[in-house]
């Protein structure tokens, strides 16, 4: 009687053990895209603009959508913070944000590309593989505008990615962006 | 003897929760460690990376590949490409692009090269182009018995930039310009030579030494 009551004890330690890992897994999808807006707004001073509503457009209406909000569609889920007319220039952030940077999103996410150019700012794509989605971090930073987006890809969008990231990361958030400037009315 | 078994019960599903949130990345010999130029980026006007690693390419599906100008999927060219990116392990590039000549110096890329420095590299091209100041050498790792190319890594020194790229994975040398412009690889303008034309290196492996030129 002892032993079974320890037996149960020892499977229930084992189950909490096994839900907070997953548990955790499952907060850091959110906390990771909130920090590095945060990091944004803290290493440049600037503040972003978010787009709640966005997601929300094709799942819960049955409205008649432009071709820039269907062509967002099948990114499923999706959060955007669009920084608008700030000024990103005050700071360098060859060095100092592209390790700031890492070190928030490794080892979680993987670095796909990340494109810095002096005169035409950051871009960033990072990866994550969850269940039959893959997750898709992109940070841009222009002078005077940024956008920080999180998709989810199926598998053959995830491998249009993969094959040409650059062209395919400026595609996704063209389309993103795109959309968020729609009225959605 | 109960309470040791169920304690290995115990550490076994500790560890498999554990295992679950982990992403374990395998590193390989011919996996070089491109980030030790990171400090050049403070000179530089535009630096590239892009980081494919194992985990990232076996997503690929081989039959979904295939070349942008191919009209034809059965084409010679999209089936090397396929070829090659089977054995593929990791495709890893950092390029730096500069304003003025001179902004960067052999010191500044010492690093790569101690790693190309380690057991199982050897140089296998230097092809060096005095009027266009552009040096472009390629490095093998060959399987300790020498008989394949587990790894490759191109160093492409010009005047206003560099470019280092890092293939992992069983590669045929003779195919290695399909690779370019796939998978965020510059264009190198890397072909290779007819067989005929030039005698196989005595150290490197059973493949026809590829030659680098200048397209046109």
């Amino acid at each position: 009687m002892r032993h079974s009551r320890r037996n149960l004890l020892l499977l229930l330690l084992s189950l909490c053990v096994c839900a907070s890992s997953a548990h955790s897994a499952g907060a850091g999808k959110e906390a990771e895209y909130n920090t590095v807006v945060r990091l944004i707004e803290s290493y440049y001073h600037v503040k972003h603009k978010g787009i709640p509503v966005l997601a929300n457009i094709g799942m819960k209406t049955a409205k008649v959508l432009s071709s820039d909000v269907r062509r967002v569609m099948r990114f499923g889920d999706f959060k955007l913070a669009i920084f608008e007319d700030q000024d990103f220039s005050a700071r360098d952030g060859f060095v100092e944000f592209h390790q700031q940077l890492r070190q928030t999103l490794q080892p979680a996410w993987s670095p796909l590309l990340a494109v810095r150019a002096r005169d035409e700012g950051l871009t960033y794509t990072f990866t994550k593989e969850d269940g039959e989605k893959y997750k898709v971090l992109i940070i841009a930073l222009a002078q005077r505008d940024g956008t920080v987006l999180q998709v989810d890809l199926n598998r053959a969008e995830f491998i249009k990615l993969l094959q040409d990231p650059e062209g395919q990361t400026k595609n996704i958030t063209d389309d993103a962006t795109s959309a968020a400037n729609e009225d959605p009315e | 003897m109960k309470n040791y078994t169920l304690l290995k019960l115990l550490t076994l599903i500790i560890c498999a929760a554990g295992a679950m949130t982990t992403h374990a990345q395998v590193r390989y010999p011919a996996q070089l460690q491109i980030d030790t130029l990171e400090p050049l980026a403070a000179k530089a006007n535009q630096v590239v990376d892009v980081n494919l690693p194992e985990s990232l390419l076996r997503l690929i599906p081989i039959d979904a590949i295939k070349i942008n100008n191919d009209t034809d999927a059965k084409d010679t060219n999209t089936k090397e490409l396929k070829q090659i990116i089977a054995g593929l392990k990791g495709v890893y590039v950092k390029n730096f692009e500069f304003i003025n000549e001179g902004e960067y110096t052999d010191a500044d890329i010492a690093p790569i090269r101690a790693q190309l420095k380690a057991p199982g590299w050897a140089r296998f091209v230097n092809v060096i182009n005095k009027r266009e100041g552009r040096k472009i050498e390629v490095y093998l790792m060959t399987a300790p018995q020498g008989a394949r190319v587990e790894g490759l890594a191109i160093l492409a020194a010009e005047p206003k930039a560099l470019t280092v790229v890092n293939i992992v994975g069983i590669i045929d040398i003779e195919k290695l310009s399909k690779l370019e412009g796939q998978f965020g690889i510059p264009e190198l303008d890397i072909e290779a030579d007819k067989p005929a034309e030039k005698k196989p290196a005595k150290s490197s492996p059973a493949v026809a030494p590829a030659a680098l030129t200048k397209k046109p």
